[in-house]
């Protein structure tokens, strides 16, 4: 064969390669915060399960405010630029509301439609890496006022906090969109470096989730069950078993075990890794969905459900 | 003797008219923010000459967005590009950058370039402590440092 011929067979073989490592982008999924939506009328309180929760109605606040839309959008330009995949809410709205077979996810029992219902159906669908909330309150000062911003960012697996800025401009007697630009030019490295660090850390580190594992009580085994594991050559009860596959499937074994009972067992802080070995995005029901094919097979033979709570959080049930 | 003394004065000459070492004693403040992608700041340097002190600025304001940072109005902080250990871990790059003058591409002066008087102070060594507003062009420096591989980029890994 000439050394043309490899070359390009060569190149050939590894195009995918590099497409594939080009077309990765971590996604950020913009939202107004809950303090902005409260103050600016898009919210209401209703007694969900006993508690008393606000609900945000976003179609509308995006319908009523032209101010949201520009600051949305140029959130979206900072981050495009950076690249990232940003999805914007006001356009998930409108793509959900389009598509019929989401109209049981959009309304609640009562019929209203229930918007903070929507928000977990987009977290859902898009698998965003980071929840990026942004909101503003201008502060009248004499003729003119100034402007706070706060932008906060949080994993989209742990719920924990990634970056938060908040700041407030000189006081202007100039239109908000401008006070909003000059408060966002003005916060954004602080911002960008926090969230850099953060990423830094979950690619060394792995993603965080939580995992529940319980026992239904007809099961004929519980945790404290002791089995002989061949694979990591350990007699030990369940629960211990457990702990070693935790240690084994996690990133630099990084996991810490929360105690339990012989029918309940949960590990926070949980790393996992950022990818599986197919390269697609790992989350906290992959990692369970792995867990329980593993209880299936020989010595545990054990019929579990997964059950996910969110991307960050997963529960395996074992038994029927 | 002559020719010894013409060869003296000749070396004192390039000695004197040779490019000056950045020596990174500078000081320097937050003026106000800029466009998107820019750092407007105020560096005080020193040189012999004054105009040496203001070409020194250029350098030092780039040396501070690079690896101090910048302190502006109300607590807020402009994080430095580079983290410590990237400027350890590329020394070399970073010293070629500053000596081939690349660094010129992400700098100008603010303004006209004229300097206040005010801001323009003759110490008791001799030497002037100039200060002068300089923009460097940040986001375009994070893009080339990101491209060569010298700071890790926000989306790095996925």
């Amino acid at each position: 064969m000439s050394t043309l011929k490899k070359i390009v067979l060569l190149c050939l073989f590894f195009l995918p390669v590099v497409l594939s490592g080009q077309a990765k982008k971590p996604i950020l999924m913009l939202f107004p915060d809950d303090n902005w939506m409260k103050v600016n009328g898009f919210s209401e309180f209703k007694n969900i399960d006993g508690k008393e929760r606000q609900v945000n109605n976003y179609s509308k606040a995006f319908q009523s405010s032209a101010t949201l839309t520009a600051v949305t959008l140029k959130f979206q330009s900072i981050f495009l630029d950076r690249g990232f995949q940003v999805i914007n809410i006001a356009d998930e709205i409108k793509r959900l509301e389009a598509e019929a077979a989401n109209d049981m996810s959009i309304e609640s029992k009562s019929g209203d439609v229930a918007e903070e219902s929507t928000r977990d159906v987009f977290l859902k669908r898009a698998r965003p890496d980071i929840i990026l909330e942004y909101g503003w309150q201008e502060i009248p000062s004499g003729w003119a006022s100034s402007l706070q911003l706060n932008i906060s960012a949080k994993d989209a697996y742990s719920m924990k906090p990634v970056a938060a800025v908040t700041g407030i401009g000189p006081s202007a007697d100039v239109a908000i969109e401008y006070k909003i630009d000059e408060a966002l030019t003005a916060q954004l490295n602080q911002y960008c470096d926090q969230m850099t660090n953060y990423f830094a850390d979950i690619m060394e580190n792995g993603r965080e989730i939580e995992v529940a594992i319980k026992v239904t009580t007809g099961n004929p085994f519980d945790l404290e069950t002791e089995f002989n594991c061949t694979e990591y050559q350990l007699e030990d009860e369940l629960r211990f078993i457990l702990e070693e596959y935790m240690a084994r499937h996690t990133v630099k074994g990084r996991f810490t075990s929360r105690g339990g009972s012989n029918n309940g067992i949960s590990f926070n802080q949980v790393r996992i890794p950022m990818f599986n070995d197919k390269g697609r995005p790992t989350d906290a029901s992959s990692f369970g969905n792995e867990l329980r094919k593993w209880l299936k097979a020989e010595p545990f033979l054990a019929d579990a459900r997964v059950i996910p709570n969110g991307l960050g959080s997963v529960i395996l049930l074992i038994g029927k | 003797m002559l020719r010894k003394g013409i060869l003296l004065l000749v070396i004192l000459t390039f000695v004197q008219c040779g490019p000056s070492k950045p020596d990174y004693n500078y000081e320097h403040t937050c003026i106000g923010t800029g466009e998107n992608g820019l750092n407007v700041i105020k560096v005080f340097s020193y040189g012999k000459t004054v105009a040496e002190a203001i070409e020194k600025s250029k350098t030092n304001a780039v040396h501070a967005v690079l690896f101090k940072g910048i302190n502006c109005a109300g607590g807020r902080v402009e994080p430095p590009l580079a983290k410590n250990d990237d400027a350890e871990k590329h020394r070399a790059y970073f010293d070629e950058f500053f000596k081939t003058k690349k660094y010129l591409q992400y700098v100008t002066l603010s303004g006209d370039g004229s300097v206040n008087p005010k801001d323009r102070i003759k110490t008791d060594s001799g030497k002037y402590k100039v200060g002068i507003g300089v923009v460097v062009r940040r986001d375009a420096l994070r893009k080339k440092l990101e491209a060569d591989g010298i700071i890790r980029s926000m989306n790095a890994g996925f």
